[in-house]
């Protein structure tokens, strides 16, 4: 048994809840760029999350039983989502029919994404602070009298 | 040596374990709540423990309560206890009270552990608190 | 002038088995064995929650409770053996004062 590894485990739950909530960030600021460095139009990103399982989790599985421990990122990968249309023929990134790309970002399920992401991150803290008390009360065997 | 806690301690050190890994269980869970194809899992210990622990007053039976904990501590440490619920989603509200509840347990059993052992400490300092 | 206190009680009489008390033969054992042994254990207990401090203090143990448990087992074992050694300190001091 370890203490330690609930703080692991809480704290790669705040690293991506964190992760998650920065892309949306970045979603929602860029919800009407048109051209990005490298030429195109802003496609939103979208975090893969999956359960952690590196090789010291299988040490620790071995003694404590838990195959994977925590969670981690596997991937940020441009969403597969189609541009937004807009005929706007004066704009500069109008293409020759005059119609503008704008990136295919759903304001409302980005805001849902960012609620979502802040109650588990919370939920990730609070663990934490379990995990803190269990500890602490841990180090008050034989001095409660 | 005198042995001076009894199968009692034993007891109470393999729950504060299960209840370590119940709390990493939890928390793995909670880490996990967006991750998909995520089973959550649960820990199942106490209905392992019916009957070994509620023995009659008369007789307690050190011996065999003993004989079931090395069998049950084999069991935790290779994580047989940890099983994949059958529910298919991590529902954070449920998880959070869980772990409420295993934290007020954690601290139940040392609570319980302290007294016991300032009694014992009281015996053996002739009634004055040490 | 003499007196004699038991020489009312006929010869043979076995008081230990009339009490109840008698042990099988062999297995009376020494009050100082006994302690010596008691204060060995307790030597050894120390050193092996000695050793428990070090692996907490290596970050090679993280088992909060298991230290601590130990090192409440120890220090209680601790205190019973030491008031054990004042008892029989008073005891040896009362002897020692004893008016002949």
């Amino acid at each position: 048994m370890d203490y330690f590894s609930a703080f692991d485990i809480s704290a790669s739950g705040l690293t991506v809840q964190k992760l998650r909530l920065d892309t949306v960030a970045l979603n929602l600021a860029n919800v009407n760029t048109t051209r990005v460095t490298g030429g195109g139009v802003f496609r939103p990103l979208e975090v893969i999350v999956g359960e952690r399982s590196t090789f010291r989790a299988q040490l620790d599985a071995l003694q404590s039983g838990l195959r994977g421990m925590g969670v981690e990122v596997v991937d940020i990968r441009p969403a597969d989502v189609q541009p937004r249309l807009v005929h706007d023929p004066g704009h500069p990134d109008a293409n020759a029919d005059g119609f503008v790309e704008f990136p295919g970002i759903n304001p409302v399920s980005e805001m849902v994404t960012l609620i979502e992401t802040t109650r588990a991150y919370e939920a990730n803290v609070r663990a934490i602070s379990a995990a803190r008390e269990i500890a602490l009360r841990a180090l008050e065997i034989g001095s409660g009298r | 040596m005198i042995d001076l806690g009894g199968a009692t301690v034993d007891l109470v050190r393999l729950s504060l374990d299960v209840a370590l890994l119940r709390h990493q269980v939890i928390a793995n869970n909670i880490a996990n709540a967006h991750t998909p194809g995520f089973l959550p899992r649960r820990v199942q210990f106490e209905s392992l423990l019916a009957g070994a622990a509620s023995q009659p007053p008369s007789g307690i039976n050190d011996a065999a309560l003993r004989g079931k904990l090395e069998t049950l501590t084999q069991l935790v440490r290779e994580g047989a206890v940890v099983k994949t619920s059958s529910e298919d989603s991590v529902e954070l509200d449920l998880e959070m009270v869980r772990l409420t509840e295993n934290v007020i347990r954690y601290r139940a059993l040392l609570e319980a552990l302290g007294k016991r052992s300032s009694m014992i400490a009281m015996a053996i300092n002739e009634g004055r608190q040490s | 002038m003499s007196i004699d206190s038991t020489g009312f009680i006929p010869p043979g009489v076995d008081f230990a088995r009339l009490a109840g008390v008698e042990s099988p033969p062999g297995a009376q054992r020494d009050f100082g064995q006994w302690l010596d042994q008691q204060v060995g254990d307790l030597n050894q207990q120390l050193q092996s929650s000695d050793q428990l401090v070090r692996q907490l203090a290596a970050g090679e143990i993280n088992n909060l409770h298991q230290v601590m448990m130990e090192l409440e087992k120890a220090k209680l074992n601790f205190e019973l053996v030491m008031q054990v050694r004042n008892k029989v300190l008073e005891a040896y001091r009362e002897v020692i004062r004893m008016q002949l």
